[in-house]
């Protein structure tokens, strides 16, 4: 809906799905080629992105003055105007100029000239030097062409996008894509995993688990996945890859052969050119054919085994990445046990590709998908799943959670941790952290309802987060991560950062619950739902209140030498008036109390902050200390 | 608990309602307004007309004397207490728009909000 406008539904069809449904497609922006896939009658199809049916789009983009030429022709280009055509552009993403600098990406990817201005960003200097553009700016130009292609083959404007993103993607270069989607003036749903997408495109999330192994092989990049499926949400459990290696080079190997076979030299730039593209072709043939023949200045017939044996070192380097990726996941790299491997990439087709993954692995690789297409296809999925999900006001979904799951906090009232009507699969994360010093363990008490405190809600399960070590209050980390897989099945882990202390349950949330009982829950909720808020707010504001109270109290018997003279009876008097006011029943007034009480003893916090430090430093030089800060 | 429609967001209704008329659709007892879960980013808003009249449960506002009334459930409420609902006319198009000070967050598509 354009600019987050909305327009009055009929009765009965505010549909929350309709805002992200319609046309909606996945891209896969690659480094070396981009693709653009939707799904249509329910089966995922990449669309042509040139006017020839193709549909790979060179993820090249050209600079001119007053012009901008993305793809093909622009890939075309690059040989004679290096500078203003900017190629593999993604390995610049969300990169700044000092990252870069000593990489292999600023040694053989740079013909570049930059923009001298130094920032966090990297701005190529193009069109003549005349343009500075950011790696950002370059990728929308490429996702605009892909929109462009998009909306002319569906017939409108798009309502949403996936855009995959390789797994080890760090914040700044995922936020650096989403960025781009936007100034492409495109709706980015989601940011997908390049090798979630293929196991998607396979449909591996229809199984309950699983381990798979995404092994993708593209032009200029080698990436490694391990994916854990658990309930139908993927993991992805470790990646590995080479940043500089792909099918580019088995046509450099190619051509160092043809190169010996006909005894010649070849230093002219364009006569290279030509080799590159003549052994590119024979390599796609050697695909199917038992051989092929280069023609330059002469013939040479390559047979698939020459073929195997010149790209045997490449493959290899494969190898260890691929080891230490399996090693990573837990697994046993001399005896993997995996549930599929998938292969990703173009250069994949390459029956010996095949071969060696297949002993790796110790079993034959899915690859019944285009490898080239997979990732597109797979985050065309994931956008018709995102746009077509949505549930309906009060109908009870299979795929649906009916009520919420949440976690008992101190004080009985309930944080919801996955809001009713998810669709499942489903899961979300929570940190939490200690209530009082020395807590050794967590009890934690898993609820479902919509009712904001425990006794209104229905208790599903129990268990306890035991031996941690004795500590200040808030010094733990509690990660709590409630997953609802496919088949409704919670499966809550607790888990202390520090000390890695782990501790989990599993429940069937739905379990005898009838449909009634779900729309009885559900109408409390609504009927109570005002003295539900105001209860909660009650209870929170008391706990804040006991908690300030203990520590004001522990401070004054530990501390209280410290108070200036008469510093002590305003403190008394407000944490009277507190305790006074925290025994009644209005939030507010609690509140306020404990904001009174805080601001009574700021003196004193001063104080004892500043004796802190003095007897920190105490008896030392000031040298020493300022050694020390140092 | 409030909830308050712009002058121009009334007039619209208004206008839309009598729209309906001329179109020869069922009368309408009010709007309906509310928080579904679902959407891109948590909470979808419903906004609907409403031929029944309102539940027992509902809150019901009124505008202009009456002549433009939203329904809201109480749950709801919870989430669009102080919203202002407007209507905007603008280069991206026209239409209504929730501005709701209780949203965390909302998606491109402005259909669906995070609390």
């Amino acid at each position: 809906m354009a600019g987050g406008l909305l327009q009055i539904a009929e009765p009965g069809e505010s549909n929350v799905k309709e805002a992200c449904a319609g046309r909606v497609v996945g891209i896969d922006l690659g480094t070396t080629n981009s693709l653009v896939a939707t799904v249509r009658d329910g089966n995922p199809e990449c669309l042509a992105v040139d006017d020839a049916g193709g549909r790979l789009l060179p993820s090249v983009v050209e600079y001119l003055p007053g012009s901008v030429i993305v793809g093909r022709q622009a890939f075309l280009d690059a040989a004679t105007r290096p500078r203003d055509t900017i190629v593999s552009v993604k390995r610049f993403m969300g990169r700044g100029p000092e990252e870069l600098a000593g990489t292999e990406t600023a040694r053989r990817w740079t013909p570049y000239r930059f923009a001298s201005k130094t920032g966090p960003v990297v701005r190529f200097l193009v069109a003549n030097s005349e343009r500075e553009v950011t790696p950002v700016e370059v990728s929308a130009e490429i996702l605009k062409t892909l929109r462009a292609r998009a909306e002319e083959a569906l017939g409108g404007e798009l309502d949403g996008v996936v855009i995959t993103v390789p797994a080890y993607f760090d914040d700044g270069q995922r936020q650096a894509t989403k960025d781009a989607g936007r100034l492409a003036g495109l709706d980015v749903l989601r940011l997908l995993n390049e090798p979630t997408a293929a196991a998607l495109a396979y449909g591996l999330n229809k199984k309950s688990e699983g381990t798979f192994a995404v092994y993708d092989l593209g032009g200029g990049t080698f990436d490694i996945s391990i994916l854990k499926l658990t309930g139908g949400v993927f993991e992805v459990k470790s990646t590995g890859g080479d940043t500089a290696l792909g099918g580019d080079d088995f046509d450099r190997a190619l051509a160092d052969l043809v190169v010996k076979r006909l005894a010649i030299t070849v230093d002219d730039a364009a006569e290279q050119r030509a080799l590159l593209d003549a052994c590119r072709a024979a390599k796609h043939r050697l695909t199917d054919e038992p051989s092929a023949v280069v023609e330059l200045r002469g013939r040479a017939t390559i047979t698939r085994e020459d073929f195997d044996e010149a790209v045997a070192p490449i493959l290899q380097r494969t190898f260890a990445p691929c080891r230490r990726a399996l090693k990573d996941a837990g697994l046993d790299p001399a005896k993997p046990i995996l549930d599929g491997v998938i292969l990703v990439g173009g250069a994949t087709r390459t029956p010996a590709v095949r071969a060696f993954v297949e002993r790796l692995f110790q079993r034959p690789p899915l690859a019944d998908i285009d490898p080239d297409q997979v990732v597109a296809l797979g985050a065309a999925v994931q956008a018709d799943l995102l746009a077509g999900a949505g549930p309906r006001e009060d109908v009870l979904l299979l795929d649906v959670i009916p009520l919420s799951l949440g976690l008992e906090m101190m004080g009985g009232v309930v944080e919801k941790i996955i809001p009713r009507n998810s669709t499942i699969p489903t899961g979300a994360k929570q940190t939490f952290t200690t209530y009082a010093d020395d807590q050794t363990g967590f009890d934690l008490h898993v609820l479902q309802g919509e009712r904001e405190t425990v006794d209104q809600c229905r208790s599903l399960a129990r268990f306890q987060l035991k031996g941690l070590p004795p500590g200040p209050a808030g010094m733990a980390r509690l990660e709590v991560t409630f997953l609802v897989d496919a088949d409704g099945i919670l499966h809550v882990t607790a888990r202390e950062e520090t000390t890695g202390k782990e501790s989990s349950i599993d429940v069937k949330p739905s379990y005898g619950l009838s449909d009634e009982e779900v729309e009885r829950m559900l109408l409390e909720s609504y009927q109570f739902a005002e003295s539900d808020v105001k209860t909660r707010l009650l209870v929170e504001a008391r706990v804040e209140a006991d908690r300030i109270i203990n520590a004001t109290r522990a401070a004054l018997a530990s501390d209280g030498h410290l108070l200036a003279e008469g510093g002590r009876p305003p403190i008394d008097a407000a944490l009277e008036t507190l305790a006074r006011t925290r025994a009644g029943s209005d939030h507010r007034a609690i509140v306020a109390a404990s904001e009174a009480l805080d601001h009574a003893s700021q003196d004193f916090a001063q104080r004892r902050m500043d004796d802190g430090l003095r007897r920190a430093v105490a008896g030392r030089r000031i040298g020493d200390v300022e050694r020390k800060l140092e | 608990m409030a909830l308050d429609c712009t002058p121009t967001a009334i007039g619209e209704i208004k206008k839309l309602q009598a729209k309906r008329i001329a179109e020869g659709k069922p009368p309408v007892l009010g709007l309906r307004v509310g928080i579904r879960g679902g959407g891109c980013n948590g909470f979808g808003y419903v906004f609907e007309w409403c031929e029944k009249e309102p539940r027992a449960t509902d809150k019901v506002f009124e505008f202009d004397g009456g002549e433009v009334k939203v329904f809201c459930d109480p749950k709801s409420l919870i989430y669009l207490d102080n919203t202002v609902l407007n209507y905007v006319t603008g280069l991206m198009g026209h239409g209504f728009k929730f501005e709701n000070p209780n949203a965390k967050g909302a998606c491109g598509c402005g259909e669906s909000v995070q609390f």
